[in-house]
């Protein structure tokens, strides 16, 4: 830092060098508990609900699949994989990775490892008793919001101890600057609990019935991306980008910019979904209108990440963090174009209630998010454990497997869908000629899911041999 | 019927609200003045290292990429 005068002697640089390294290995000692614990338990359940989420796809072009188990059903199957992938998989990844980025960032120790493990212990447990519920087929059909109360209650709980000690790190830190991630995480925990508490007590506290509750669902469900998935993942690539090589962000103003029309635009978005549904125009013309707004901060943060890049892009070759993380902010330029598009009603018209949607949600879910917390678990968990990835054969398999995976379900499920949409506007095709149609595209979507698993699984080798030699070498 | 709306307008108002006035703390703290400090506030003094600090295992000869144990 600019601190360090010309004049200070070089002993002295090199005792300031040496305590900023002591720091960092303070602060990364002072995560290791619960930030590993909450990586290790979102890749158990990323694989959990990757084969769940087979198990859906298959049933789709094979309905006979398995059927004759009614645990293993398509309308159990569906809602089960979409839970464990969101609050299994990616939002335990994003308390992982936003624990240790504030502690970073703030430049104080993580507090209460003891009392975050314990969020992890129960958070799991419930989790887990909440998948046998949906798959015993008690559940709301409220999209995002299936878990039964209990489940909802420790995962509301376990939010607001997250929040408390990001703010507390917030309120002990020891640097002067804010930088733009802790803006964003800081926003992602003050919106998303109360989120989550709101939407489970409208929805469930009996509150909102029919029209009303598909209102309520949609505000939430888009939320959870807008204003949990979406700031987490931007605060990774704005740390994660230039960290790695070594170079600050392009424009720090613009960066800032993109923060806070982020954060005023994005929550009005989610009523999008309800184009020519049975509601008042106004509201889905909110929605529309914000979804638009919206392009003001994905291209200011597309700018900033791709000239942040320029002169950098041979790196890619290099480092595991930056192909998943650039990949990550690549897709998240094209998804959020996507989707300001999609919700202008000439264009939903065509595409709502079709494939291409689910190709949308899942380049958003997982071309944008997962792949930006598999780029960040790459940088953290060797220093955390002190042990390096143990293959690099393993580490390509799993980006390429994850990428290429992604890019066909993408394909695959864009034109069906696409098309899908025009035949169901048009009255004189029959609905079944419009089902058979989309077959070929589902069988792409379930070989595009077995490759996807594949890196998974590469994913999980890598992280149960670090935990392994890390066990072995303390 | 008015529940929802009355709690989706009040988050609307709530969330917004909460953004406004984080701005304004932030502008009177002075967090907007010096943004290339803050922009290098991700680095210590021995960085941005010369080469990616995050490397494929074993595939570069040289330094180990991890911090050094102290």
């Amino acid at each position: 830092m600019s601190e360090a005068e010309t004049d200070t002697s070089a002993t002295e640089v090199d005792a300031r060098r040496r305590e900023q390294a002591l720091q960092r290995r303070r602060l990364d000692i002072s995560c290791r508990g619960p930030v590993t614990f909450f990586f290790a338990s979102a890749v158990t359940w990323l694989l959990v609900g990757t084969l769940l989420g087979l198990l859906a796809s298959i049933k789709l072009h094979t309905p006979g699949f398995l059927s004759s188990w009614e645990w293993l059903t398509f309308g159990r199957v569906r809602p089960a994989h979409l839970n464990l992938v969101i609050y299994g998989w990616s939002s335990m990844a994003a308390i992982a990775t936003l624990l240790w980025l504030q502690a970073r960032l703030a430049r104080t120790p993580l507090p209460w490892p003891g009392a975050l493990i314990a969020v992890g212990v129960v958070w799991n447990l419930a989790i887990a008793g909440g998948l046998i519920v949906l798959l015993g087929g008690h559940f709301s059909s409220v999209e995002w919001l299936e878990f039964p109360t209990a489940t909802a209650a420790v995962l509301g709980v376990g939010f607001l101890v997250v929040m408390a000690s990001s703010i507390t790190m917030f309120a002990r830190r020891t640097t002067r600057h804010i930088y733009v991630s802790q803006w964003y995480v800081f926003g992602a925990l003050w919106w998303f609990p109360i989120l989550y508490l709101l939407g489970n007590l409208t929805i469930h506290g009996g509150g909102a019935t029919g029209v009303v509750q598909a209102t309520g669902n949609w505000w939430f469900a888009h939320n959870v991306l807008g204003i949990w998935f979406t700031p987490v993942g931007l605060a990774a690539a704005y740390y994660f980008i230039p960290k790695v090589i070594g170079r600050p962000v392009h424009s720090y103003h613009l960066s800032l910019l993109g923060f806070w029309t982020l954060a005023f635009f994005y929550n009005w978005a989610g009523t999008h979904h309800l184009i020519g549904g049975p509601v008042p125009v106004w509201l889905t013309t909110v929605g529309t209108v914000a979804s638009v707004l919206m392009v003001i901060p994905v291209v200011t943060i597309a700018i900033n990440h791709h000239m942040t890049m320029v002169g950098h892009f041979h790196k890619l070759r290099f480092s595991p963090t930056l192909r998943f993380i650039v990949f990550g902010a690549m897709t998240y330029t094209a998804i959020s174009l996507q989707g300001s598009l999609m919700a202008l009603r000439t264009i939903n018209e065509n595409t709502h209630f079709t494939h291409y949607t689910v190709a949308h949600a899942h380049l958003g879910m997982y071309g944008f998010f997962a792949m930006t917390m598999f780029g960040a678990a790459y940088y953290i968990m060797p220093r955390l454990t002190g042990r390096e990835w143990s293959s690099a054969p393993l580490i390509a398999v799993h980006f390429w497997c994850t990428g290429l995976g992604m890019g066909l379900y993408f394909v695959g499920l864009t034109i069906g869908g696409h098309n899908q949409g025009q035949m169901l506007n048009d009255a004189g095709v029959p609905f079944l000629d419009i089902v058979a149609y989309t077959i070929p595209f589902l069988w792409s979507r379930s070989f595009a899911g077995s490759l996807m698993a594949i890196g998974h699984i590469a994913f999980a080798i890598l992280f149960i041999r670090m935990l392994r030699d890390a066990r072995r070498s303390s | 019927m008015t529940v929802i709306y009355l709690a989706m307008i009040g988050s609307w108002l709530i969330f917004s609200s909460s953004v406004l006035l984080a701005f304004i703390w932030a502008v009177r703290r002075g967090h907007f003045d010096d943004f290339d400090g803050a922009a290098a506030s991700i680095f210590d003094d021995d960085e941005p290292y010369p080469s990616a600090l995050d490397r494929f295992p074993r595939a570069v000869p040289g330094p180990q990429d991890l911090e050094e144990e102290p």
